[in-house]
C-alpha cells in the first residue's frame, strides 16, 4: 500500500491545483439557457438514478462478495447468503435482516464487453384483455404499464448495464424464491395479491410485477425468448 | 415497476442529493464541454451524458459542495467532451510509452524514492486520460470497473491507463521502472 500512500497524497494535491477552467468559471459570469429537451432528458436521468441509488454501498457489496465466494468454495446455502452461478450473471445475495430484505447485486463474466449508454428495448407480449397504458424509453432502461378494464396492473421493466447495479428486493415472511426464467436464474415473489419476477440474462435485468395472476407474469416472461 | 416492491436504501436523502449536484454544477459542466466543443448544443448533450455516467456510480459521491465534487463533475465532463471531438492528440504522443509501458506493474516502494513535489508536478504533467484514472481510483475511490463505467472505457482499458499513468510519473520523474512484468 506504500505506492498508494505517497502517490494518493500527490493525486490529491494535484487535483486541487488542476483544472483551471473552474476559477475561469466563477470569475466570469456564465449564462446558458438549457433547451427544453435537454431538461426533459434530465428528468429520464433523474429517475434512473433513482433506480441507481438502490446501489448497496460500497462496503456492503464487498462484504456480499466475500460471503459469496465462501459460499461458492463450500457449496453450501447456510447462513442465508448464497451465490447463484449461471453462464452468464451471477447473483450475490445477501439477507438483510435489519431491513428484512435481500440485498443483491451482481458479477457478470466478460467484463471488458463495451458500456452501454443505451440498449435493444425488448418488449414482451402484452396479455390477453390488457392494454399499455404508459410507456417509457430512457438510455439504459425501459418500463411498459399495462392494465385491463378489472383495474388490474402489470409494470414491466428492463435496465442495462446491471453489473454497477444492486438491488433490494423485499422478503418479509420468506415471500421471497429462487426461479428460473427460460434457464436464467432469477426471483419470484407473491403476496397479499400481487406477485413479481425478476431475472437477469447476464446482460440486462428484467421486472414484472403487478396485482394480477403469477402465471400472466411467467407467460409474458416467457414471450420475450 | 420496481418500486413496486424494491426497498429503496436512502432513496429520497439520495434523490435529493443528486438534484442537489445537478442544479450545482450543470452550469459549470456546459462551460467546461463549451470550451472543448464550441457549441452550445453539443455541449449540452455532452452535460446529458456526464450526468448519465454519474448517475450510474453515484453511490461515491459525498458532499455535493465540496471541491472534490466539484472536479468530480469537470472530470468526468471534460472527458465526455473530448471523447465527442475526438481529439486524440495524446494518443498519438504517448503511443511509444504505451508499448514500452504495456503490462508493466510497479514495485510499491518505486514511489517512495521519489522526490513528493516531482510526483506532484508529474501528475499535472500526465495526459488527461491517464490522471483522470488515477484520480478517480486513488482519490475518488472507485473501482477500476467503475472508471471504466464513468470515462466509457473497458475496464482493461482503465487498468492499462491505471498502471501506465503511474510509470509514466516515475518515468517523469527520472525515476527507475525496475517492475516486475507481469
Amino acid at each position: 500500500m506504500q505506492v498508494e500512500n505517497k502517490l494518493n497524497l500527490a493525486l490529491q494535491e494535484a487535483l486541487m491545483r488542476d483544472f483551471p477552467e473552474i476559477e475561469k468559471f466563477e470569475k466570469t459570469p456564465y449564462e446558458h439557457q438549457f433547451s427544453v429537451e435537454f431538461e426533459e432528458n434530465m428528468q429520464r436521468i433523474f429517475k434512473m438514478a433513482e433506480k441507481e441509488y438502490v446501489s448497496i454501498r460500497h462496503h456492503r457489496l464487498r462484504k456480499a462478495f466475500v460471503v459469496a465466494l465462501i459460499a461458492t468454495l463450500l457449496m453450501t446455502t447456510v447462513g442465508g447468503a448464497v451465490a447463484i452461478s449461471k453462464p452468464l450473471v451471477k447473483w450475490i445475495t445477501e439477507q438483510n435482516e435489519k431491513l428484512n430484505v435481500l440485498d443483491i447485486t451482481f458479477e457478470v463474466d466478460g467484463e471488458n464487453e463495451p458500456i452501454e449508454d443505451s440498449i435493444a428495448y425488448i418488449q414482451p407480449k402484452t396479455p390477453k384483455g390488457y392494454k399499455i397504458v404508459r410507456e417509457d424509453k430512457y438510455g439504459i432502461g425501459y418500463d411498459i404499464e399495462y392494465e385491463n378494464n378489472q383495474g388490474q396492473v402489470i409494470y414491466y421493466s428492463q435496465m442495462g448495464a446491471i453489473e454497477p447495479m444492486g438491488l433490494s428486493l423485499d422478503n418479509e415472511d420468506d415471500s421471497l424464491h429462487e426461479t428460473t426464467i427460460n434457464g436464467y436464474a432469477g426471483y419470484v415473489w407473491e403476496k397479499s395479491g400481487n406477485c413479481a419476477l425478476t431475472w437477469s440474462d447476464g446482460r440486462y435485468l428484467f421486472d414484472l410485477s403487478g396485482t394480477c395472476s403469477l402465471e400472466t407474469l411467467e407467460h409474458m416472461a416467457k414471450s420475450i425468448y | 415497476m420496481l418500486s413496486l416492491y424494491l426497498t429503496l436504501i436512502d432513496s429520497e436523502e439520495d434523490k435529493k442529493k443528486f438534484v442537489q449536484f445537478y442544479e450545482a454544477y450543470r452550469g459549470l459542466m456546459h462551460y467546461t464541454a463549451n470550451r472543448i466543443l464550441q457549441d452550445d448544443f453539443a455541449a449540452e448533450d455532452a452535460v446529458q451524458e456526464a450526468f448519465l455516467r454519474i448517475a450510474k456510480n453515484f453511490h461515491k459521491v459525498g458532499d455535493v459542495f465540496c471541491p472534490e465534487t466539484k472536479k468530480f463533475a469537470v472530470i468526468i465532463c471534460r472527458n465526455v467532451s473530448l471523447t465527442m471531438a475526438k481529439k486524440n492528440a495524446e494518443t498519438v504522443s504517448t503511443e511509444g510509452i504505451e508499448e514500452k509501458l504495456d503490462s508493466v506493474d510497479l514495485k510499491d516502494e518505486t514511489f517512495e524514492r521519489l522526490e513528493y513535489r516531482l510526483v506532484v508536478e508529474a501528475v499535472l504533467s500526465l495526459p488527461e486520460r491517464y490522471r483522470n484514472v488515477l484520480y478517480l481510483h486513488l482519490v475518488y475511490g472507485y473501482e477500476l470497473k467503475e472508471v471504466a463505467n464513468l470515462l466509457g472505457i473497458s475496464v482493461d482499458a482503465a487498468r492499462k491507463r491505471f498502471q501506465r499513468g503511474k510509470c509514466m510519473i516515475v518515468e517523469e520523474v527520472g525515476g527507475q521502472v525496475d517492475a516486475g512484468r507481469k
